[in-house]
């Protein structure tokens, strides 16, 4: 089963390893058996009774403690619904997912050592590399803005973090014009992309941030247009209530979700989305074939690896904001909680959009900026006049 | 708390600001940037009195201050393309975007 | 007294402003004017006048930043890039007619009550929504075929140009 001992370091492990199981296992297995057959058996011993801090007091004083103010935004914003819950679910998850999803479409295998299942743990491992690989700022970059780039990018991600609801109650930040905030902080990343252009003073990222300032400014105005509809039916620009029960885009969707009533929209968004997030078959910028990483080209280390968490994270912020818009949100069967069905609803919204990587060619710029500034906003302006004319003849 | 009279002296300060790159910079980017800086001295102005600033006639709030800056958002941004398309042109036939030195206009 | 965040977001705003004017490389003057406009977007944010913020940040940062920051980087050259020095006296009239006019602003405002109104009665957007589609439906109007017209005239401005070059 496993080598024969040999060395003394080996014994060593051994044993390490025997007593790492052991303390792993005793808690999670052996103490609720024990306490399962207590009452039955009528067993010695109560532990908890011996013991003077009583755990499940503890974790009582502690679910308190979270729940008060400022340790329950506190708590939001860095843990559950904020950043460290985004990076790991998105980045590290569905990172993986990702390329586990491509190998097997395309008859590899995909990363398989790292972890002890499927290769599960490959981004963990590929996290800690470039945590520890230096940073390298090459000669003639404006190193001020160099470097505060992937910062501003990461910034833009976390503001946008803060307005998804995962749940009536789950949110970082509400406020009452929820539906456009998100765009308009959406807005900063051409300017952030075209100084990263600018700032690596080298060809490549220039032609890159200039690739990527003409498809992002292209395709926000359909992105945005496209929701119009949405905002239209439900009559409000929150996402989630400010008060309990009252109007909100998901709460309007509790009778029939939005991707029925407006599927014109939904197509414009989700392909707006995959624009704005310079994914296959829209990365232009980073086209590794032509232009090696796009604007991404000079930046090594963690800050390359920011970028990639800025970019996961926004692929987590569109797609939750496509659940939220058209999928209902967190609605759905009572007994599954709504960040379930939430964080559900999201990962199928991302696989889809990971889809293309796998089956479609790079599109080229001339098509791609037709197909913004002409069929994706007029297609955007029909589903708005259309939804305005059945609302204002009153059939929805 | 904050009281209107803050975000008044703030405005004064982005006029004032604004005033002095009208009169020293000769780059046409610059004035356009200070040009930029008074609207948006102006627009502070305009919502900090609409929100500060009861209507007359009763305690209901009113919503003209805002309604104004976004009519002057709008504006500025056509402002905006229509002079940074004259610079690009002044810049293709003279090579300059100083505006002391476009004088083909004068007589 | 003013808050905290009020006088973090004053300090932002106005020194980017200053920094828009008064850096040595151009483009970091665009940067500035892009905090400067932000910053006046938080002052919104303080208002209570958030439709407002949004749209000074979609339009100001997401389009005229960008279009501003595309312009200076499409029209630098190093010979002005690093602008030729204004003369002392010009800097120095100029400075003065900045500071005579914050100051006289600032003796208006202090000499006034307006430190005595510090409470906002904000008004919703929906608000806006009904000024602009009943009363001033007609300025709506008038300023969609303004910003069509810049449109056109921008684009042709870039057009004729790029004919010539043939």
């Amino acid at each position: 089963m496993s080598k024969p001992i040999t060395t003394f370091e080996d014994f060593i492990k051994r044993i390490l390893k025997v007593v790492f199981w052991v303390l792993l296992f005793l808690p999670l297995i052996g103490v609720p058996i024990y306490y399962g057959l207590y009452g039955y058996l009528h067993l010695p011993i109560d532990f908890f009774a011996l013991a003077t801090v009583k755990p499940l007091e503890f974790l009582a004083f502690q679910i308190n403690l979270i729940n008060t103010e400022p340790f329950k935004t506190l708590f939001a914003l860095t843990v559950f619904p904020g950043f460290t819950f985004v990076a790991v679910y998105s980045t590290i998850f569905m990172g993986w997912v990702e390329r586990k999803f491509t190998a097997k479409i395309q008859l590899r295998t995909g990363p398989m050592y790292a972890g002890k299942v499927e290769g599960i743990a490959q981004n963990f491992a590929d996290f800690f590399k470039l945590l520890f690989k230096e940073i390298i700022i090459p000669n003639g970059v404006d190193t001020a803005t160099f470097v505060a780039i992937p910062f501003a990018l990461m910034a833009v991600a976390g503001a946008l973090i803060a307005l998804v609801p995962l749940s009536p109650t789950t949110y970082i930040a509400n406020p009452s014009v929820g539906a456009i905030l998100v765009f308009a902080v959406l807005g900063f990343s051409p300017l952030i992309v075209l100084l990263a252009g600018w700032a690596s003073n080298s060809k490549y990222p220039f032609l890159g941030g200039l690739r990527a300032l003409h498809q992002l400014v292209a395709y926000e105005i359909p992105l945005i247009l496209s929701l119009v509809g949405a905002v239209i039916l439900s009559g409000s620009l929150n996402l989630a209530p400010l008060v309990p029960g009252g109007p909100s885009i998901v709460t309007a969707q509790s009778g029939i979700w939005f991707i029925v009533l407006q599927p014109l929209g939904a197509i414009v968004f989700f392909v707006g989305a995959l624009a704005e997030l310079e994914r296959i078959p829209f990365d232009l910028p980073e086209a590794d074939s032509e232009l090696v990483a796009g604007w991404q080209t000079e930046y090594t280390s963690m800050l390359f690896g920011t970028f990639q968490l800025a970019n996961f994270s926004r692929m987590y912020i569109l797609a939750g904001l496509f659940t939220t818009f058209f999928l209902g949100g967190w609605l759905g069967p009572a007994p599954v909680p709504p960040e379930v069905w939430f964080i559900l609803k999201t990962t199928a919204v991302m696989i889809a959009m990971m889809l293309p990587r796998s089956v479609m060619p790079r599109v080229r710029i001339d098509q791609l900026l037709r197909a913004g500034w002409v069929k994706l906003l007029a297609l955007s302006f029909a589903n708005m006049f259309v939804t305005m004319v059945i609302v204002s003849l009153g059939v929805a | 708390m904050n009281s209107l009279a803050d975000f008044v002296l703030v405005s004064a300060m982005l006029f004032g600001i604004g005033i002095y790159g009208l009169a020293t910079k000769r780059n046409a980017l610059r004035l356009l940037f200070a040009v930029e800086i008074m609207i948006n001295a102006a627009n502070l102005n305009f919502v900090a009195f609409g929100q500060f600033l009861p209507f007359a006639q009763a305690a209901q709030p009113s919503a003209l201050g805002q309604t104004f800056v976004l009519f002057s958002i709008a504006l500025a941004a056509a402002e905006a393309a229509v002079i940074l398309a004259i610079v690009v042109v002044a810049y293709r036939l003279h090579q300059d975007v100083d505006v002391s030195e476009l004088k083909s206009m004068q007589g | 007294m003013a808050d905290p965040t009020f006088i973090a977001m004053m300090v932002v705003t106005v020194g980017s402003a200053i920094v828009a004017l008064e850096a040595k490389e151009i483009v970091y003057g665009a940067i500035g004017l892009a905090g400067s406009l932000f910053g006046v977007a938080t002052l919104f944010f303080l208002l209570d006048a958030p439709y407002v913020a949004v749209f000074q940040i979609a339009v100001y940062i997401g389009a005229v930043a960008v279009l501003i920051l595309f312009t200076v980087m499409l029209v630098r050259q190093e010979r002005w890039a690093k602008e030729l020095p204004t003369n002392a006296l010009s800097k120095f009239a100029g400075i003065a007619t900045g500071l005579a006019v914050t100051i006289a602003l600032a003796f208006a405002v202090l000499d006034t009550g307006l430190f005595s109104i510090t409470q906002t009665n904000p008004a919703d957007f929906v608000k806006i929504g009904e000024l602009i589609s009943t009363g001033y439906a007609p300025v709506l109007e008038v300023l969609a075929l303004i910003l069509a017209a810049s449109v056109v005239g921008a684009l042709t401005l870039s057009r004729v140009d790029k004919e010539e070059k043939k």
